[in-house]
């Protein structure tokens, strides 16, 4: 009887093997990670964790200076505008390199605070005015300032005070895609009910009575305006509605104003009219995609400039039966907007960085590119600098022309004008102290508790006046 | 011993193996804890433009009084102890009942596993569409059927949206619970429920004296792992509420990424870790007897 040759990978032998790989697998890894050049490490480290990734994915170029630009226009049809914009640039420049990375709005303080920490911070990003106070000390003004005065001031559409340093001829940064309050109402059911259907100017009373008159759930709700607890738009409302009372959430000397009767006042108001709103909290996502619906639920909106090209792409024959109004009323006229600047940070960029972005942003600025980004967002996206505002391209887009061509331009052009801007104190600019109250949503948690809590107007203006006041008082310790 | 001695023997190939995963676990907490530790002595840590200052165990301490980290306490006591306990029961329920089927497993089994496997984003705005206010199904329905009177907004207004998050835990997790059962529930000895039956032994006593001394430890340990993780849990909590949920992580990181609190998220993060490993240490010692 021969013998059976013995099995020469035994359990014992796999054992063997399987210990040795891994052993070898973690001599591999700590030799990569201690002999590899630190560049290197810290770039894949970055990329992976914390910051975010883009979509041009090769590494930069040697010997080209680099910028990165951070956009919260992450839609894919906007970042491709983007992306050609940045080869034609890099076409012109040969010496620059532009990354392009798109960073969702609600990802900005967190992805920008990584950065920070990191010490990986973008050399340009869109900057919203809200967003702004945290990053003061980090921007590079005179950079931007030049820019603005390569361009030239008088060619901004309107005049750029909101980034103004006071007392200065510099600013934070440079206009680039401001939006405004609107209000969309339903013509057809306003003229079904015997309501007067304004078209200028709405005021306070307009929008109450015809919410009351329209109100019929749960076929149809009279308004819609954003009041849940963690969103934006919550913060948003008090000053759409609220600027139209005169309120002013910080006075000269920047102290809280939250509780004063004009701010009382605004908050009944929210509260009486959120009676005919959609049961529960309204964040922003049921504002934008629950008005523009044939045949419709709600009868008036209380929106902005990101409405219009929603209802052109998702229900066009909305268009003639909808009226747009840029500007409230009760005690004044109020226009409450945000601007989202182009900003230069100094924090981690040299000085060939920071020339390398100054001409960046003059091109995003100047060029093609521009009004083909706004052309796809009409009115949500608005450029502010003249060539491109009354260039051909924009004029004749068809959705600019489809909601009333260059009089709805000039329109929204006199509302920028008057826009006011909560982070913005007259005779001191952008302020620190605006941070607190809007960052910690004090002012979207007392909207909400006056809309979906039944809380008294009066008793939460004075808790979260103080609470902003403490705030205040804690981040200036 | 000889070194060959030593070689031969499986010990020390079961550290070899587990030497990879302790590496990797001491490299992703040797950093971050102790920054963490030391971004939460100072306040007005990480701000641009602002030098921070020396606070000790102040931030521990404001912790404590605040009243808005103590609802969040509380809101996560109630969510782990609801949501742990509840993936555990049904799951045992989905698990018994699978064990006891002869035909249809395959079709079953399938429909179990769907909420645990399918993507949680998909999952979340699935529920988000099914429960919309307007144009949700389940307001239709429940309308329909007089069961309310107006629609409501399951998942936004906070009087619903808590129960919400709740019953998507338990939904999406109890096949987690349902496998690991089922897999100990096939191990327990068949032999053993005849003997009980010939003896006289009702369905109630074998469950209770056969069932579930052969399933307890795995049960256990299922529920010290919902627990974990549940009180953990951020992800979930927050797609489908968007922040109106406040539990502890939700908290801190509104605290740390929208307020710029972050000496203050940091001594969040690290109460939580001690919460988790003084809970995790008893539990082991006293219901787990490791």
């Amino acid at each position: 009887m021969s013998e059976s040759k013995p099995n020469k990978f035994s359990r014992r032998a796999f054992l063997n093997y399987a210990a040795g790989a891994v052993a070898g697998g973690i001599l591999a890894s700590a030799a990569t990670y201690y002999l590899a050049p630190r560049e290197v490490i810290t770039k894949t480290v970055t990329t992976t964790v914390g910051t975010p990734t883009s979509t041009q994915e090769a590494p930069p170029p040697t010997g080209k200076t680099y910028v990165e630009f951070w956009t919260e226009l992450v839609e894919e049809p906007r970042m491709e505008v983007l992306n050609r914009a940045a080869e034609a640039f890099m076409k012109e420049n040969p010496d620059i390199f532009v990354k392009v990375v798109p960073v969702a709005e609600s990802d900005y303080p967190a992805k920008l605070t990584a950065a920070y920490i990191g010490g990986k911070m973008p050399q340009v990003m869109e900057l919203p005015t809200y967003f702004a106070p945290e990053w003061l000390t980090e921007l590079d003004a005179d950079a931007i300032t030049d820019v603005i005065n390569e361009i030239g001031e008088d060619q901004f559409v309107y005049p750029l005070k909101i980034w103004q340093i006071p007392g200065e001829k510099k600013w934070y940064a440079a206009s680039w895609l401001p939006w405004l309050t609107q209000i969309y109402y339903r013509k057809d059911w306003f003229d079904e009910v015997g309501l007067e259907t304004p078209e200028d100017v709405i005021t306070w009373d307009q929008m109450l009575n015809a919410a009351a008159k329209l109100n019929k759930p749960p076929d149809r709700y009279g308004v819609i305006f954003v009041n849940a607890k963690e969103d934006i738009g919550a913060n948003q409302i008090y000053f759409n509605v609220g600027y139209a009372n005169g309120v002013k959430l910080l006075d000269e000397d920047l102290n809280i104003r939250f509780d004063d009767p004009e701010s009382i006042e605004t908050l009944e108001y929210l509260q009486e009219l959120s009676s005919y709103t959609p049961p529960g909290p309204d964040d922003s996502k049921a504002l934008f995609t629950l008005y523009p619906v044939q045949p419709g639920t709600i009868g008036i909106a209380i929106a902005n400039t990101y409405m219009a090209f929603r209802i052109y792409n998702t229900v066009r024959d909305l268009i003639p039966k909808n009226v747009i109004i840029s500007r409230i009323k009760n005690k004044v006229e109020g226009m409450f907007g945000e601007d989202y600047g182009l900003a230069i940070f100094k924090t981690n960029s040299t000085p060939a960085q920071i020339e390398a972005s100054k001409k960046w942003c003059k091109f995003l600025l100047t060029s093609k590119y521009y009004a083909e980004l706004c052309g796809l967002v009409v009115f949500g996206l608005f450029p502010v600098v003249k060539s491109v505002t009354f260039s051909e391209e924009y004029l004749n887009n068809p959705i600019v022309r489809a909601f009333g061509g260059r009089k709805a331009v000039e329109s929204l052009i006199e509302g920028f004008k008057r826009m006011q801007v909560p982070a913005y104190a007259e005779g001191r600019g952008i302020v620190k102290e605006f941070g607190p109250p809007w960052s910690k949503f004090l002012i979207a948690h007392a909207v909400h508790e006056v809309c979906n809590e039944g809380a008294s107007p009066k008793e939460t203006a004075v808790k979260y006046a103080e609470r902003m006041r403490r705030a205040i008082q804690e981040m200036k310790k | 011993m000889s070194f060959s001695g030593i070689y031969k023997t499986t010990k020390l190939y079961g550290y070899l193996f587990i030497v990879a995963c302790i590496v990797s676990i001491l490299f992703s907490i040797a950093y971050p804890y102790p920054f963490n530790l030391y971004v939460s002595l100072f306040n007005n840590m990480l701000r641009p433009g602002v030098n921070p200052a020396f606070v000790g165990l102040d931030n521990y301490v404001k912790l404590i009084h605040d009243t808005d980290f103590q609802k969040a306490l509380f809101s996560s006591f109630i969510y782990v102890l609801t949501t742990s306990v509840g993936t555990l029961i049904i799951g045992l329920f989905a698990a018994l009942l699978f064990n006891k089927l002869t035909r249809g497993k395959r079709v079953l089994r399938v429909l179990i596993l769907l909420p645990y496997v399918t993507p949680l984003v998909s999952t979340v705005y699935v529920w988000k569409y099914m429960f919309h206010p307007v144009t949700g199904i389940v307001n239709y329905v429940l309308l329909l059927l007089n069961l309310i009177e107006t629609p409501v907004n399951w998942t936004m207004d906070p009087r619903y949206a808590f129960t919400m998050v709740i019953i998507y835990e338990i939904w999406r997790y109890f096949p987690f619970s349902y496998l690991m059962i089922l897999a100990a529930l096939q191990s327990i000895d068949k032999t053993l429920y005849e003997a009980a039956e010939i003896d006289g032994a009702s369905i109630f006593q074998r469950f209770i004296h056969i069932t579930i001394p052969g399933i307890w430890l795995i049960m256990a340990t299922v529920l010290l792992i919902r627990v974990l993780w549940n009180f953990n849990k951020f992800d979930d909590i927050y797609l489908l509420t968007s922040g109106v949920v406040q539990t502890v992580p939700v908290y801190a990181y509104s605290t740390a990424f929208r307020a710029y609190e972050f000496s203050k998220g940091a001594s969040i993060l690290l109460l939580m870790a001690a919460i988790t490993f003084i809970f995790s240490y008893i539990y082991l010692k006293k219901v787990l007897k490791w």
